[in-house]
Formats: structure tokens, sequence, C-alpha cells
């Protein structure tokens, strides 16, 4: 009741014009620049980081998390229109969404990820209200045993995206593990695979690599192929709107999407690229039509648009509890407090009611403005694929080369995103999926680093994985889903001979 | 007797391709340190998982090959999906775009690199006008490279059209 | 070339009118800034800030910010050694994680090839244990340590780091080997901090603003500062018997190859943006102790820090 009490205080403040206004700001201004690959969330709050000298702190973190919030939408656009991911978290998005946007599916791929992006990122902020300080003292007991774990049971889950064949899946699953082994290995300062060249020391960013493999590979696969052939995938058919199908479809799959982002937003080292994949492969097994994954099912845009969503509110949790940036925006965030001579933590919503329910509650309208933004551009937006080939995919080149070049502002990228670019192809031709390679490369480098943390504090004694119970318990789920099928076919088998 | 073509050269190249990365990579593996203090496992261990895997699945693919061609369960050979065969002109193309942003990006600056990345894409896809294409790219470029430097100063190469464009920053 | 010379000498010319206190050798009209990190961190923020402070100071007119991050700054310094060669117009914001990348990554280029200018700032360490923890001191730390070394993990930023090479100055200090320090690497602060509330690891290190609040929320509990005198009423490693003192410094460098006039009129330009108003708020805003040490003096300190760091680096075992 206390907290009702508050969040209604909350809505006061979030509701007053010029806060509401700020709200309006930043979800517009996080949407164009969702929009543009090459410039984050992170990025572009920090460089408006100076404005907290002049704005009120309420005002200032309110544009501030509509940024945040409206990138994330943007993201999903460019990603499920162009194929050129510009954030880790939309990478998942691009498989099935861009799928969706060949086919003609376009404005019903963009419906499901805004309001699936709605449906989770409000329930996420309910979640927020109600339950953030019993979470946070369950998020801290994940150390670097519970974390390996979890990747375990992340790497497994995620083995229903191999693809087709299962020696072409893995090997392009060992490709990105092997990416994500370049650079410099953070627990002993050890250089490996850079081969001397400096662009290589810091790894190959995952977006590079999506961007080459989808974006790149696909504009040198249909030149290469099918430039010559007129225009006959991407005509718009059927309705822009998302049809009663499309509803039935999508609604479960936010909901799942919501139940596995959240908790993985809220844990310090989750993210939001894990649970996006996650959802992706739990749709994909529980789909009722899995003949239409790869092809644009739109369980697998509404998935993972609504995890993102969901675990990007999720990781506000420990940032308001505690004080934790679990993720790049958040430590910017953080900053954005600090300038005000604010500390998140416990204390926080006791000294500074008014301000943290003033956002939290202006996340609920922050929800609704994007939905009110982002519905009706979506007819303006599907316009996009009506450019002709040629400019559509020469435009898709210079955005991808942009996000690529911002890294380190060198050719080497360039050069990096071309390699990937031609590996794509070859890829596209020969029929090994893309998926892995990229899910290789986020969780190979986790879960090497959190197994060799865990193993140096235990030193050396790999029963520190069994010993403590969430580790244990999340190994154990793991050993389930591996012989969960096999033990329902034997069984099954068993009573068909009765 | 497994078909004899193109397909199946290609296969057999990809899988010694596999194979051969798997190698070089175990060839780097081998050669970096232990350095496995307290963990008991140092920065070669994953290597070595990884360079055994590669190598596994590279005999995976030539065994699959060797007993009559890759196992597949849905059919992805694009020569059935009803597309042409390679045209070459169109891959060079887009390569040549690529390729000249790179070369052009640090020192003509990016919008022209722009420019030119995005008149050799549109040829590619078959665009007989390269005046009204390089136009196109270059406002293109010109609006992201203000978007980035005035707006979020960020900076990006403005290269010889340095007098032009002035200084970053708002 | 030749009209990109011109135009910006014509563009100087209009700065100098626009800006009279610019008419003296040492004000600059066209500042190049290189920051060799991405936008938002440390050394951005001091690149920013110091360009700000030089405008407020009516030193410098224009600022072109020329962010490239990578590889412990050493990318950045690469690019900086071939553009800024000559050029007393140009400056690069650097600090004791360059010198420490530069070791680490074996880099083609030093800071032997710049020209020192000025020590802007500095950020001393902290030492924390989890609040349960039942280390009280540092001597509690110390003694545990020497019981069983491989018990007490130590909990800072990436390998070879400030943090780090604290954690082996630290033992060294306390007649401890370095190399058997059990250090593990976090990635990001929030993995960190996380790990270290939650109780998962012995001790913790890190900038003192990064965990000043979780120690005054009493979810952490500070042991020591690095800094030459007590911080936030924190007592010093030193006066826990530990010989220790170690700052995150950050500097400005200017380009290779300038004159003895043209380096001393850079010491004088930024000298003065330091002295300035802006630049004391900006110290206050981000929590930062001034370091100021300028041309001969930097250049010794530099040279003295990169042995220092190079000897701890090699007792820790991580350059071969």
């Amino acid at each position: 009741m206390e907290t009702l009490a508050a969040l209604a205080t909350g809505f006061g403040v979030a509701l007053q014009p010029a806060n509401l206004l700020w709200g309006v700001v930043g979800v517009t201004l996080g949407t164009a620049i969702g929009v543009l690959p090459g410039v984050g969330p992170a990025l572009t709050v920090a460089m408006l980081l100076p404005l907290t000298a002049k704005l009120d702190p309420t005002g200032a973190l309110i544009l501030f998390a509509g940024i945040y919030y409206g990138a994330m939408y943007g993201g999903s656009t460019t990603t499920i229109l162009l194929n050129t991911p510009g954030e880790s978290a939309s990478i998942a998005t691009a498989l099935e969404g861009n799928r969706m946007a060949k086919r003609g599916r376009a404005g019903p791929a963009l419906a499901t990820a805004a309001i699936g992006s709605f449906v989770a990122g409000t329930i996420a902020v309910v979640l927020l209200t109600l339950v953030a300080p019993v979470v946070v003292e369950f998020a801290l007991k994940f150390g670097p045993a519970e974390y390996f774990a979890l990747m375990v049971f992340a790497f497994v889950t995620v083995a229903a995206v191999l693809g087709a064949s299962m020696a072409r899946g893995l090997a392009m699953l060992f490709l990105g593990l092997l990416l994500g082994l370049v650079g410099i290995d953070d627990q002993t300062g050890q250089m490996r695979f850079a081969f001397g060249v400096p662009e290589l020391m810091d790894g190959i960013d995952v977006v590079v690599l999506a961007v080459g493999l989808f974006a790149v590979g696909e504009a040198l696969y249909v030149a290469a192929y099918q430039s010559r052939m007129g225009e006959t995938l991407e005509k718009m058919s059927g309705s822009l709107w998302m049809s009663r199908e499309d509803w039935k479809r999508s609604w479960p799959a936010w909901l799942r999407a919501t139940a596995i982002g959240f908790p993985f937003g809220t844990i310090p080292a989750g993210g939001a690229e894990i649970p996006t994949f996650l959802s992706y492969a739990a749709e994909k097994r529980l789909t009722k039509r899995p003949e239409e994954f790869g092809h644009g099912a739109i369980e697998g845009v509404a998935g993972p648009e609504a995890a993102n969503n969901a675990a990007s509110t999720g990781v506000l949790v420990p940032l308001l509890t505690l004080g934790i940036p679990t993720s790049a925006t958040a430590a910017i965030l953080l900053a954005a407090f600090q300038n005000y001579g604010l500390q998140p933590g416990p204390l926080l919503f006791q000294s500074q009611a008014a301000l943290v329910w003033g956002l939290i509650a202006s996340m609920y309208v922050g929800n609704v403005l994007l939905l009110v933004l982002n519905l009706p551009l979506i007819g303006l937006w599907v316009k996009v694929l009506a450019i002709p080939r040629p400019l559509l995919y020469a435009g898709i080149l210079v955005f991808a080369t942009l996000g690529a070049y911002s890294l380190h502002q060198s050719w080497v990228d360039l050069l990096t995103l071309y390699v990937f670019g031609l590996a794509g192809f070859a890829m596209r031709r020969w029929g090994f999926p893309v998926a892995p390679a990229v899910i290789g490369l986020i969780l190979g480098p986790l879960a090497e680093s959190q197994f060799r943390r865990a193993m140096a504090i235990s030193q050396g004694d790999p029963a520190v994985f069994l010993e403590r119970p969430i580790a244990a318990t999340l190994l154990a789920l793991t050993v389930l889903l591996v012989l969960a099928p096999w033990v329902w076919k034997v069984v099954r088998e068993r009573r068909a001979l009765r | 007797m497994p078909p004899r073509g193109p397909r199946t050269r290609a296969e057999l190249a990809l899988s010694l391709g596999v194979l051969a990365l798997g190698l070089a990579a175990a060839a780097v593996a081998f050669r970096l340190p232990e350095a496995a203090g307290y963990a008991r496992v140092g920065p070669n261990f994953m290597p070595k998982v990884v360079a055994g895997g590669l190598v596994a699945l590279g005999a995976w693919l030539l065994a699959e090959l060797a007993t009559g061609g890759w196992r597949s369960r849905v059919d992805d050979d694009p020569a059935q999906r009803g597309e042409h065969a390679f045209h070459r002109g169109a891959f060079l193309w887009v390569t040549a775009g690529l390729v000249a942003q790179m070369a052009l990006i640090r020192h003509a600056g990016f919008v022209l690199a722009a420019g030119a990345l995005f008149a050799c894409v549109a040829r590619g896809f078959g665009s007989a006008r390269p005046a009204r294409d390089a136009g196109l790219g270059l406002s293109l470029g010109l609006a992201v490279y203000l978007f980035f430097t005035k707006f979020l100063n960020v900076s990006l190469p403005a290269g010889w059209l340095a007098p032009l464009l002035g200084g970053a920053g708002l | 070339m030749n009209r990109r010379r011109f135009t910006q000498a014509a563009l100087g010319a209009l700065a100098a009118a626009q800006f009279p206190g610019l008419a003296r050798a040492q004000a600059i009209a066209n500042l190049k800034m290189m920051i060799p990190a991405n936008p938002g961190g440390g050394w951005d923020q001091t690149g920013r800030a110091l360009a700000a402070a030089m405008q407020s100071a009516k030193v410098a007119g224009s600022v072109q910010f020329d962010n490239k991050g990578g590889a412990g700054g050493t990318l950045g310094l690469a690019q900086f050694i071939n553009t800024a060669k000559g050029d007393p117009n140009a400056l690069m914001v650097g600090g004791m994680v360059m010198v420490g990348g530069i070791l680490l990554n074996k880099s083609a280029v030093d800071l032997s090839m710049v020209t020192p200018i000025a020590r802007l700032t500095s950020e001393y360490e902290i030492v924390v244990v989890p609040a349960a923890s039942p280390h009280k001191s540092m001597a509690d730390l110390m003694n545990a340590y020497k019981a069983d070394p491989g018990k007490v993990s130590w909990h800072g930023g990436s390998a070879g780091g400030t943090d780090h090479i604290l954690a082996g100055l630290i033992v060294r200090a306390a007649g401890g080997d370095p190399a058997k320090v059990n250090y593990v690497a976090a990635k990001g602060g929030g993995d960190q901090i996380a790990n270290i509330i939650g109780g998962h690891v012995t001790a913790g290190i890190a900038g003192i603003s990064e965990f000043a609040e979780h120690v005054k929320g009493g979810r952490m509990r500070a042991l020591a500062v690095s800094s030459p005198e007590r911080k936030e009423g924190i007592p010093t490693l030193k006066e826990q018997g530990l010989d220790v003192v170690l700052g995150n410094w950050r500097s400005v460098f200017g380009g290779p190859g300038l004159s003895a006039a043209q380096r001393d009129g850079l010491v004088g330009t930024v000298k003065a943006a330091v002295d300035s108003p802006a630049w004391k708020e900006t110290l206050a805003k981000y929590g930062w102790d001034s370091a100021w040490l300028s041309g001969d003096a930097f250049k010794a300190f530099l040279d003295e820090d990169t042995k220092r760091v190079a000897a701890i680096l090699d007792s820790l075992g991580l350059r071969k």
C-alpha cells in the first residue's frame, strides 16, 4: 500500500508538463539514435551528461531513461528492416525479423516488436516497483561459479538455433568461440590470436561480426545471385497491422520473454543478449509451426524484443537498490545521479522518494509514449523497403560500415567487417547457420572468464560448481534439459508397446 | 558414389577449411603459455578446447562428404531455390565499394568515402545512374557526418572536405 | 594540402581577431585534442574538461576532439605520433593506464616518442573487504595472506591494470611474493562491486570514488587508501606499515619533435587552464585530486613510474 501511495506521488511528478516534455524529448531522441548504428544509448547519455548542470535531477533522469528505452525501440526498427543490428541485444531479433520483412510482413514484425516491448517494459516496471529489494538480495548470491553454470545452461538451451545440420551448426558455434578468444585474456593479460594487430587487442566486437555476417554477407549474396532478378522479394503483401493470428502467437511469447528477461537483467553480470537468445530458443522449441522458423516466424520477433526490454528494465534493479551499474548505460546513468550528489541505494528510496518514484512512474509513461510514437511510424518505416534495391543496399552498407568504423576510427575494422561479410556470403551459399557464430562470440568469453574466476577462487577445485546450491541446481536443470526429450521418447515408445 | 560437381568441390574445400582453421588455431594455442596460477586453468586451455573442436568438426564434415555428401534436414541449394549462377560483376562492384571506403576514409574523409561506397554498391545492384547515386551517397554521408560531429560531438574524419565542414563540436 | 593550410591560417587569423587574448604566442586558435579512448570514460572526461577550461581561460579558440579508443590507449597514441609531429596545436590525454598498456601489449609506440607536458590529476585507490569479512585492518588481511596466499582472492580491474599493480605492491611491501597473488580480474565495475558485496571474493581494489558510497552504505568495509594522506577518514597503507603510494594519474602530452620553446608554450597554456575556476569545478565534480607536475619534473616522474610499473608487472609474472 505504501508502495502504491509512493507511486501515485511519482505519477504526480512524472506527469508535470515539464517532466512529460523531457520524457517525450528523451524517447524521440532515443528512437533516433537507436535507428543509427554506431551510436548507442550509453554514448548519447554520456554526451548529454553536461546537461545535468542546467536541469533539475528529475527532469534529467527522466530524459536519460527515455533515451535508454527509446534506443531499444529504435534498434529493433533497423534490425528488422535493414538486417543491421546496431546493438548486441537486437541480434536475436534479426534472425526472424528481417525474414518477415523480406516476406512483406515488415508491418506486423515492427508492430509485435513495439507492442511486445511495451508489454514487457510495463510488466518489468511493475516488477521493479514491487519486488526490487527482494530480487536484488537473490541476485547478489550469483558469483563466478553460478554464472558459469548459467552459461552452460544457456549454451545447451540455444543449441536449438544450430540450424538444419548439426555438424555445420557446431562448426559455426566453434568459429564464434574462436573469434571470442581474440584479444587480451582478461585474467592474465596474455595476448591471444591478435597477431600484433592493435585493433584486435580489445577483441572482436559482436556487432561487427553480426553486421558483417548479416548485412554485408547478405549484400554480397543478393548482388551476386539475385540482383538481376527484378523486384520480387520485398513487395508489401498482406496487412500493415497484426492479424488476429499474429496476436494469438505473440501474446505468449511476450509473457514468456518477460519472465526470462527481467530476472536476467537483475543479476549483475546477466546483460540483455543472453535472454534474447534464450527467448528465441524457447519460442523455437515451443512453437506449433517450427517450419516457419528461419523464414519469418512472428514468435521469433515477439520473444527476443520483449526479452530485451524486460532485461533493460531489470538492469535498473541493482542500479536503484544498490548503486551497482550492470550495463554501459547503467554506468552512465549512475554518473548522472552522482553529478547531482545522489547515490542510488536503499537510502535513496527514503531520502529522494519523489525523484525515485518520479523516475519509475516516468518509465510507465515512457512506455506509453514510445508506443504512441512508434505505432503510427510503422507505416512510414515500411516505406523504406520500397526504396529501389540498389539504393537500399548502398544505404545499408553506409550504415553498416559506420557502425564498424566508429569503434576505433580505423580502417582495420572495415576490413574485419568485409572479411566477416565474405564469411557470411559463403555461409549463406553453403547452408551454414549464422546465429551460432554470434552466440559463440557472446557466450564464449563470458563462460571462459567466469569458469576461470571460479576456479581461481576455489584454488583449482572443480567441486565448487557442485557444492554451491544455485550452481548445482542450474547444472542439474541443464542435464534434465538434455535428457528430457530422450527420456520422453523412451517412455512414449514403452507406452505404445503396451 | 557421391555426385561430382561444383557443389561437392565447394563442400570439400569448406570441410578442409574448417579442419585447417582448427589446426592453425591449435598451432597458436600450443604456443600460448600455461600461466594457470591458482585456477589450474590458464589462458591456453580454452584455445585448445576450441581448436580441438574445430579439428573434430572438420573431420566430421569430411566424413559426411565421403559417405554421400553433407547431411541436411532441409534442402538449401540456391540452384534449387531458383537462383541464378554467380554474377561476378555485381560481387566485384560491391567489394570495390567496400575497399574504396577503407582506402579513402582516413584521408579523403567520411563523406567522400561514403559517396564512393554508395555509388559502387548501387552500380553492383544494377543501377545505371552513377551521378545520381554518387550525389545521394554524398548527401547521406554528409547528413550522418553532421549528426555525429555537430550533435553528438563524436569525431569522424573530415578529410579533404575539412575546410568546408569546419571543426567538430558544438 | 596547401589549400588546407591556407584555410587554417585564415581561420587562425579570424579566431585571433575574435579572442584578443590569443595574440600571445602560447594561445591556440585551433586546438586538436586526441583522446585515446571512446567517449564517456576518464580520459574523455579529462580531455573535454581540460579543453573547456582552456576555452574559459581564453587560451584556446575552437577545439577539435578525436576519440580513438582501444588497446590501452596505444591505438590513439600511434595515430597521435603520426599526425601531430612538430604540431604545437595538438594535445593528447594519457596516463598511468597507458604506461601499463604499452608494457603489456608490447606496443611498437611508447610515451618517449611524444612530448610530456603536464600531469593533471590523480585518483587514489581503495582496498575493501565485504561487510561480513573477518578482516578489520590491512594487518588482518596480510596475516591471512601469509597463512595461505591462495586463499586470499583480490578482485580488481583487468590483469596488469592499476588495481592489479597495487595488489602486487602491497604484497611486496609486506614481504610477500607478488607472483603468489591470487588476482581475479573483473570486467566491469558493476560486476566487481556485486562480487565483493556478495562475499564471493576476499578483498576488492578500485578507485576510491567507485567504492566510496558502498563503504558509506555499510556493504563494504574500507581497509586502506593508497594516497599519501587519509581520505574520508580511511587510514593510508603507509600508516599501516605498508610503504605504498599509488595514484591513477592522468596527464597531457604534446606531439613528437616539439622545440623547447613550443613545449614551454604548451605548458603555460595548460597551466592557465588548470588555474581557472572552471577546472577547479571539474575536479570537485569528479572527485579528482590535482596533481600538477610539468615539463622536466613530469618527464622524470614518467620515467620513474614506467620503471616501477615494469618491475611490478615482471614480478607479477605478466610480462614475458
